[in-house]
């Protein structure tokens, strides 16, 4: 237990704020206007550092609140924290709900103050207080995960199947690894081979576990999905990160049984092996693994996204912003959180991402998040120890209300886009199909450790069509074609003189609207 | 419209030899030209780089990075030219997009485009003649507040100074990692042992002990681009012979899934939680986690990805599991419980169940407590002929107890220089 708050030197959040507000606005203003200093609007979004005790590593593997209220905090390898979150935040009581037994772990679900689901590098395992003096005293082993022995071998998940069962996903083994003489799980020299690979059965799956069926594999072809979450509709999500076969960093809308695209996986499908138990999935032509394979929802331009991590919907149906049902998208290695706007078309989900905030406060590796019971707040867990440098921490971000003025849905038509925006655009701006600067690229699939955006042109709007009420937007354009990203920005757009908060926004299509 | 902008800086180039005439007849003709690479930081609307110095009538390279999500691009002026290209740019208003908000005003030594998100350019020009500071900009409407720098000419033979540059936004945030206090030697202590899941060190058992292990066999590397191995020189081991072959990475010692439990410096052993099994007991220190973890925060990770055995084994475990004879098939873990701090494993072997602790008894044994949750006791607990250690194994109410006594072995190696901290991509 830490009972007495801890020695911590705070950053001058208070100072950063207005000051990056206040930039924002001179960086919209002209001159003369930004010089006589319009008063900085509080920001709409506000990070706040959480300080955690002494000795524990800041490596936030998963978060939650217990139904009481509290905040459940897993770290990677300092074991689970729970405090009851205080408006001060350097203020809060921090109890040790665990030991530091747990092996690298990587997701969470909360039960109950006294019991909770983690997925560690060995297993699932339920973690319980069996007496009820606030420690856990009990550590049963609920699904055993296979590993080569590779630090890559890490999980995601657990996250509720809307019944009794929960998804996990598994993560393959990296070159840059060990493989041990004696693996955890059947060894498969054939899955031996590639760059991140699956030399032990069911690394590179997205596994289903209950406690009647216990743990089956449910979809196949992840690389390294560091982030899955079921939406509140029961549909999986699972974001994986630019690498091998991985041009750029993916979003996936989940369903049993697809493969999505990374080989190595396919050596512990049956079926795949069925014909040939030595079938080696990396000597199959490309063209072949292509047609095999589900796209993606939506695909992240690369940069924007460094190594998108767990997606969360917002369903705080308000409370936390105008964005309520969209995805956020935690990004591991920029200082960055996306926002995620899909939708169903032809039958297959796709959309667009938009930065949602990034810098000002955020550090980069934002790896889990949740919002408080209240909704009005987003707490994010960072984490990426494992090559790019320190970046660990807990953080929350407030929502403060005020006037946001952003890209609020981006929605594929029969003939080009129609944008919403969250404001009315100001007249005069965004007239001329000109305004709506336009790219159109794709990523090829490739064996390659990450790619280009290929077939790059510039895309001219031909025609646009404001809504009386200038909230929404219909841009035309002479032909829009399927497996293409649509990168618009939307330089100088303004509400009120309040620049658009961010510009860019890129939409996947899979499939055409009829 | 690019076509307007390059034909304008090929205008200005035009004009610089015969200003610099004199200065450039003393230099080499095909001398390198300085490289300058400047960095947008993202999101902050700032350049990464606020000064560079060059050498009067210097060749100049400059690329310029954007990896920020707005549009950027880095204008560089004579000293005085500011005023009146801010000016010229306000009037540009978004016709501006068009030409990358380069106003056509005299005073411009040399332009960008207007770099879109995650993309970069090089330019090229020769510094001016004249000693002094030429500032630079972003002339993006209301980015030229923050987003700025100063080239600084020097005198031809002066020392040029690094670069400068600016920390950006993101280090700002507090390095919590640095400043947690967080140990990389762990310790318990006789009354709370310290319990630890971890990739552990294989001392080089006994393999009969992984039987319910796979094997895993040396790999080749592999080239994703190419998807074939790839091909170097390799030594037979047995001729010594160096030929070209596939490039094997070869199969380490360590226990995945194994239980590290440490009672103070005196008491430490690994219980495997895929074979359900004591595995090994050493005494004099736990485990140095640096190998595994890294030296310290945000060192990258290290090579090995296994923490470091510290002080001397006492025990290693050998021969098929003593309770093998009870079932067949894998035993499973069943998770442990914490009983009176000290962990007490479970798990199943065929239709038994069984809970173990284990424990030290003096200062040159242990013991090993466990407890079947059957009424039925297991018809014999068999060591292998050379596993002598096990002196004895009695009952006790539920429980029957093995008996160990150790045997002391050298002490562990030292980490040898090639563990050190590496970064690599994952
Ligand atoms: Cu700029």
């Amino acid at each position: 237990m830490f009972s007495q708050p801890f020695l911590f030197v705070k950053t001058s959040n208070a100072l950063r704020h207005p000051l990056c507000a206040a930039l924002a606005l001179a960086a919209a203003l002209p001159p003369a206007q930004a010089q006589t200093g319009a008063a900085p609007q509080k920001p709409s979004y506000q990070v706040e550092e959480i300080p955690v005790p002494k000795g524990v590593a800041p490596e936030i593997g998963g978060l939650g609140f217990t139904p009481s209220g509290k905040l459940v905090v897993l770290t990677r390898r300092s074991g689970i924290l729970t405090a009851l979150p205080t408006p001060d935040a350097t203020h809060m009581q921090w109890t040790r709900f665990s030991d530091q037994s747990l092996h690298n772990a990587n997701g969470l679900f909360v039960i109950s103050d006294r019991e909770m689901l983690v997925s560690q590098m060995p297993e699932l395992t339920r973690v319980l207080d069996n007496d009820g003096d606030g420690i856990a005293d009990e550590y049963r082993t609920e699904a055993s995960f296979n590993l080569s022995g590779a630090y890559h071998e890490v999980t995601a998940g657990p996250v509720p199947d809307g019944k009794d069962g929960f998804f996990i996903a598994l993560n393959t083994a990296s070159h840059s690894g060990f493989t041990f003489e004696h693996t955890r799980g059947l060894f498969s020299e054939v899955s031996r081979r590639g760059r991140n690979f699956a030399s032990v059965q069911h690394r590179g799956w997205v596994m289903h576990w209950d406690p009647k069926t216990g743990l089956t594999p449910w979809a196949k072809g992840f690389r390294s999905p560091n982030g899955i979450q079921t939406g509140p509709d029961g549909s999986v999500w699972v974001t994986d990160n630019q690498g091998d076969f991985r041009t750029t960093n993916p979003l996936y809308h989940v369903e049993q049984g697809l493969f999505y695209g990374h080989p190595s996986s396919l050596v512990w499908d049956p079926a795949y092996v069925k014909a040939d138990p030595k079938r080696d999935p990396l000597k199959q032509p490309m063209a072949e693994l292509d047609a095999m394979r589900a796209p993606a929802a939506v695909l992240f331009p690369y940069g924007f996204s460094r190594s998108p991590a767990e997606p969360l919907f917002d369903t705080t149906n308000g409370k936390f912003g105008p964005f309520k049902g969209q995805m956020l998208v935690a990004d591991a290695a920029a200082p960055r959180i996306i926002r995620v706007m899909l939708e169903k078309v032809d039958g297959v989900m796709q959309g667009a991402c938009v930065d949602f905030y990034s810098h000002n406060g955020l550090r980069n590796g934002s790896n889990r998040m949740v919002f408080s019971p209240e909704g009005t707040e987003l707490y994010v867990g960072q984490t990426m120890r494992e090559w790019a440098g320190a970046m660990e921490g807990l953080q929350r971000i407030k929502f403060n209300g005020g006037s946001i003025f952003e890209i609020l849905s981006m929605h594929l038509t029969r003939d080009g886009f129609e944008l919403e925006f969250t404001q009315p655009v100001d007249a005069g701006v965004g007239e001329k199909p000109e305004a709506f600067a336009t790219e159109s690229y794709w990523y090829e699939y490739s064996s390659n450790y990450g790619g280009p955006e290929s077939q790059s042109e510039k895309v001219r709007v031909s025609s646009v069509q404001w809504s009386a009420d200038r909230r929404k937007v219909r841009l035309v354009y002479p032909k829009l074609q399927a497996q293409k990203v649509i990168r618009l920005n939307l330089t100088g757009f303004t509400s009120g003189a309040q620049p658009l908060g961010h510009a860019m926004v890129a939409y996947t299509i899979n499939r055409l609207a009829n | 419209m690019n076509l307007s902008l390059s034909s304008r800086r090929l205008a200005l180039l035009a004009c610089l030899p015969a200003l610099v005439q004199p200065a450039l007849a003393q230099k080499p003709d095909k001398a390198e030209p300085l490289k300058v690479s400047i960095k947008v930081i993202p999101g902050a609307i700032r350049f990464e780089t606020t000064r560079f110095d060059v050498t009067a009538g210097a060749r100049v390279t400059l690329t310029l990075s954007n990896d920020c999500v707005m549009p950027h691009n880095l204008v560089l002026l004579k000293p005085d030219a500011e005023p009146a290209l801010v000016a010229a740019v306000n009037t540009m208003g978004l016709e501006g997009m068009d030409k990358h908000f380069v106003p056509d005003v005299p005073g411009i030594v040399a332009a960008t485009k207007l770099l879109q998100p995650f993309s970069k350019e090089n330019i090229s020009f020769t510094a001016p003649e004249a000693e002094g500071d030429y500032p630079y900009v972003c002339t993006f409407p209301g980015h030229w507040f923050t987003m700025r720098g100063v080239m600084r000419v020097r005198a031809a033979g002066v020392a040029l100074a690094a670069p400068v540059k600016s920390g950006g936004g993101v280090e700002q945030v507090p390095d919590a990692l640095k400043n947690s206090g967080m140990t990389h030697k762990p310790l318990g202590t006789p009354e709370k042992p310290f319990v630890m899941r971890t990739f552990a060190p294989d001392p080089g058992l006994d393999p009969a002990v992984f039987a319910h292990h796979g094997v895993g066999k040396d790999g080749v590397k592999y080239d994703p681009a190419t998807r074939l191995d790839v091909i170097g020189k390799v030594t037979d081991p047995a001729t010594g012979v160096v030929k070209e072959g596939p490039v094997v990475v070869k199969a380490e010692k360590g226990v995945a899934g194994a239980i590290a439990v440490n009672h103070g410096l005196e008491f430490s052993y690994v219980w495997d939680s895929t074979e359900c099994r004591l595995l090994y007991v050493w005494r004099g220190g736990f485990l140095d986690m640096d190998t595994y973890w890294g030296k310290e925060p945000g060192s990258g990770r290290p090579k090995m990805y296994i923490p470091r055995l510290m002080g001397h084994l006492v025990y290693r475990a050998s021969g098929p599991m003593p309770l093998e004879g009870e079932f067949k098939g894998a035993p499973v873990f069943l998770g442990y419980k914490m009983e009176k701090g000290v962990p007490e494993f479970r798990y199943r072997v065929g239709t038994k169940t069984y809970r173990e602790k284990v424990l030290p008894a003096g200062a040159e044994g242990f013991e090993l407590r466990i407890t079947p949750e059957q009424p039925e006791r297991p018809k014999a607990w068999v060591v292998s002929p050379e596993d002598t250690a096990v002196t004895s194994v009695r009952g006790e109410g539920d429980a029957f107890v093995v008996s160990v006594k150790d045997r002391p072995e050298p002490p562990q190696p030292a980490p040898k220089p090639a563990d050190e901290a590496k970064t690599k991509k994952p």
